[in-house]
C-alpha cells in the first residue's frame, strides 16, 4: 500500500462505489441506520414508554402495530437502530484501542511480548467467541448495555491486533519510519503520529465487517434473554414475539427485518470497502 | 517431517493449551462477584450454614487461588465435575445425557453444510453467469444477513405454524406410543429438521461463496487448460482436475466452523427445546449455576481444539507443505 494517503486517493475509490452494486446498497443501508439512529426523537412518532392496546396489528395509526406489553413498534424498532448502532461502536472503538495497542507492540517491539500476545491471539481465534461472550457476560451480576460493551469489546481485539501487526511489520522498514527514528522521535510518537494514520484504512475496513459481528453478537444475546433488560434491542424485541408466531407474527417480522437488514448492509459495504481499495483484512 | 512426527507434535502441544483454557474458565468463575459456594446452591435454594462450611472445606475455599486450581483441577482429572445443587444431580451425569442430541444436530449439521456448500458452490461457478449462478450468489449474499434464530422463527412460522408438516421443538413426540420401529424413526427425523437447517443456513450461505470463488480461481489456471486441451471430458476435467484443489481453502474454514457449530447449537437448542449441551449452558446462564456453566464450557473448548487439531492433521496429510 502507498503509504501517503491523500485525499485523491481516498475519494478515487469511492467513484468505484457506484459500479460496485452490493457495496452502494449496504453504503445506503448504514447511511439510513445512522439518520434513523440519529433522528430517532423526531422519526418515532409515539414515545417508546407510551403504551396501548397490546398486539395491535400494523395500522395507519401504528406502522408496525404493538407489542405485548403495548408499545408502539415502529417506533422501537427506531430507538433500537440507536441502541444497535452505540453497541457497534462502542465495541469497535474497545477493539481499536486494545488492538493497535497490542498489535502495535507485538509488530514493532516484538521479541517474546510478540509471541505472547499472538499465542494468547490464537487460542482467542481458535474458540467460539459467541460462548466465550456468553461465559463472560454469566460473570456479572447485572447486565446492563456497559457491561455487555466492554466484555464484547475485550474479546474482540485480536482480529484487530492481528491486522495492526502485520500492517506495523510491513511499516516498520519504511524509509518515512527510519527517518522519525533517526531524528530521534519516541516510540509512541513513531506509532502514533507515524504509523497509525497510515494503516487507518485497513483498520476502518475490518471495522466495518466487525461491527455486523458485535450487533449479531447482542442480538443474539439479548434474543437468549441474556441482554440488558433495561434497552430496546433487535434481539429482545424478536424475542418478545416469540410465543405469539402464530397469532401475532408482526412483532418478531419487524424487528427481524431491521436486523436483517443492517447485517447484510454492513457486511456488504464492508466487503466492498475491502474490494474497491483491494486490501485484504 | 513425517505426518506421524507431525501429530505427535501437535498431540503435544494440546496440553498446555488444556491447562491455559482450565485457568481461563477458573479465573472468569472465581473473579466473578459474590461466593462461589452459594452461588453454587443457586439463589433460589435453601441451604444450611454447616454445609456450606463443609463443602468450602471440600473445594479448598479456604486456600490461596493457586491451591484452589488444583484442587479443581485434580477433580476434574479424576472425573468428579462438581454436583448441581438446583438439579440434585452430579454434573458429569446431566452432562453426559446431552452429549448424544448435541453431536446429532451438530454433525447432521456439519455434513449437510459440506455438502451443500460444495455442491451449489462447484456449480454456480462451472455455470458461472447462469440463472443457477445468480440465485446460489444471491442465497449466499442475502444469507450472511440471516443469523440462525431468524432462519429458525421463519421455518417455524412456515413449516410448524402455518403448513403443519414439522414439530414446533423437542426431539420427539412426548406420550405417544409407536406402532412401529419407522415410526418412531420418522418422528425422530421430523423434529431433526428444522435445528439441522437452522444451524447450517448460515455456514452454507458464507462457503458458498468460499467454494465458487475458489473454484473460479482454479478453473483459471493453465493445468485446468492443458486438460482440456488434451481432449478430456469436461466432468473429468471439474471433477477430477480442479476440484480436490478448490476444496483445500474449505478444509481449513471447516476446522473452525466446528466451533461456530457449537456456539450456534445453543441459540438453536434453546429455540427448539433441544436436550442438548447448549440449551443446558443457555438455562445454567439464566440459573447463575457457576460449577455447571465452567465444566459445559471446558467440555466444549476442549472439544474444540480437538476438532482443530483434526482439521489440521486431514490438512497436512492433503497438503505436505503444511507440515513444515
Amino acid at each position: 500500500m502507498d503509504p501517503k494517503v491523500t485525499l485523491s486517493s481516498i475519494l478515487k475509490p469511492l467513484k468505484r462505489l457506484k459500479e460496485n452494486k452490493a457495496a452502494l446498497f449496504g453504503f445506503i443501508v448504514v447511511l439510513f441506520f445512522i439518520i434513523l439512529a440519529i433522528f430517532a426523537d423526531i422519526i418515532a412518532p409515539y414515545d417508546v414508554n407510551e403504551v396501548f392496546q397490546t398486539r395491535l396489528p400494523p395500522s395507519p395509526n401504528h406502522w408496525f402495530g404493538t407489542d405485548t406489553r403495548g408499545r408502539d413498534l415502529f417506533s422501537l424498532v427506531v430507538y433500537g437502530a440507536r441502541t444497535t448502532l452505540y453497541v457497534g461502536a462502542a465495541c469497535c472503538f474497545i477493539e481499536f484501542v486494545l488492538g493497535f495497542i497490542i498489535g502495535a507492540i507485538s509488530g514493532y517491539i516484538g521479541g517474546w511480548l510478540d509471541d505472547l500476545f499472538m499465542r494468547i491471539a490464537d487460542i482467542f481465534l481458535s474458540l467460539p467467541s459467541l460462548l466465550v461472550v456468553i461465559l463472560a457476560v454469566s460473570m456479572f451480576k447485572s447486565r446492563s448495555l456497559t457491561v455487555i460493551i466492554l466484555v464484547m469489546g475485550f474479546i474482540g481485539w485480536p482480529y484487530m491486533a492481528r491486522v495492526v501487526r502485520s500492517q506495523v511489520l510491513q511499516l516498520k522498514g519504511a524509509p518515512f519510519v527510519e527517518a522519525a527514528r533517526a531524528i530521534g522521535a519516541s516510540t509512541q510518537r513513531i506509532l502514533f503520529r507515524h504509523i497509525l494514520p497510515n494503516i487507518m484504512l485497513p483498520i476502518i475496513i475490518l471495522l466495518t465487517i466487525e461491527f455486523a459481528g458485535y450487533v449479531l453478537w447482542e442480538a443474539t444475546l439479548s434474543f437468549l434473554g441474556l441482554g440488558d433488560p433495561n434497552s430496546i434491542s433487535y434481539g429482545a424485541l424478536i424475542l418478545s414475539g416469540k410465543n405469539t408466531l402464530r397469532t401475532c407474527p408482526w412483532i418478531t417480522f419487524f424487528p427481524g427485518l431491521f436486523l436483517f437488514l443492517l447485517l447484510l448492509g454492513f457486511q456488504l459495504f464492508g466487503d466492498g470497502l475491502r474490494d474497491i481499495f483491494e486490501i485484504r483484512v | 517431517m513425517k505426518l506421524r512426527t507431525y501429530i505427535i507434535r501437535r498431540l503435544i502441544m494440546i496440553i498446555p493449551l488444556f491447562f491455559v483454557m482450565s485457568i481461563l474458565v477458573f479465573l472468569l468463575i472465581h473473579l466473578a462477584p459474590g461466593d462461589p459456594i452459594l452461588t453454587m446452591f443457586g439463589t433460589t435454594t435453601p441451604y444450611n450454614k454447616e454445609i456450606v462450611e463443609i463443602m468450602r472445606k471440600k473445594y479448598g475455599l479456604d486456600r490461596p487461588l493457586y491451591e484452589q486450581y488444583l484442587i479443581w483441577l485434580n477433580m476434574l482429572l479424576h472425573g468428579d465435575l462438581g454436583y448441581s445443587y438446583l438439579n440434585r444431580r452430579p454434573i458429569s451425569m446431566m452432562i453426559s445425557e446431552r452429549v448424544i442430541p448435541t453431536l446429532e444436530i451438530t454433525g447432521l449439521a456439519l455434513i449437510i453444510t459440506v455438502i451443500f456448500s460444495t455442491l451449489l458452490g462447484v456449480i454456480a461457478a462451472v455455470k458461472r453467469n447462469s440463472i443457477i449462478d445468480h440465485l446460489v450468489t444471491s442465497f449466499a449474499v442475502t444469507g450472511r444477513g440471516l443469523p440462525g434464530f431468524l432462519i429458525a422463527l421463519i421455518l417455524i412460522f412456515i413449516f410448524s405454524l402455518n403448513l403443519g408438516w414439522l414439530p414446533v421443538c423437542g426431539r420427539e413426540t412426548p406420550g405417544m406410543t409407536f406402532s412401529s420401529a419407522f415410526e418412531y424413526w420418522l418422528d425422530r427425523i421430523k423434529h431433526l429438521i428444522l435445528p439441522v437447517v437452522s444451524l447450517s443456513w448460515y455456514q452454507i450461505a458464507y462457503l458458498v461463496r468460499l467454494v465458487r470463488a475458489s473454484m473460479l480461481d482454479v478453473l483459471n489456471q493453465e493445468y485446468i487448460l492443458t486438460a482440456r486441451a488434451k481432449g478430456l471430458k469436461e466432468s473429468i476435467v471439474i471433477y477430477k482436475h480442479a476440484l480436490k484443489n478448490a476444496l483445500l481453502p474449505e478444509v481449513t474454514i471447516i476446522g473452525l466452523y466446528v466451533g461456530y457449530l457449537i456456539a450456534g447449537a445453543a441459540v438453536i437448542e434453546t429455540i427448539f427445546a433441544w436436550p442438548g449441551l447448549g440449551s443446558l449452558l443457555v438455562t445454567s446462564v439464566h440459573r447463575r449455576e457457576y460449577l455447571l456453566i465452567m465444566d459445559i464450557n471446558l467440555l466444549i473448548f476442549i472439544s474444540v481444539l480437538v476438532a482443530n487439531l483434526l482439521t489440521d492433521i486431514i490438512y497436512a496429510y492433503l497438503d505436505p507443505r503444511i507440515r513444515y
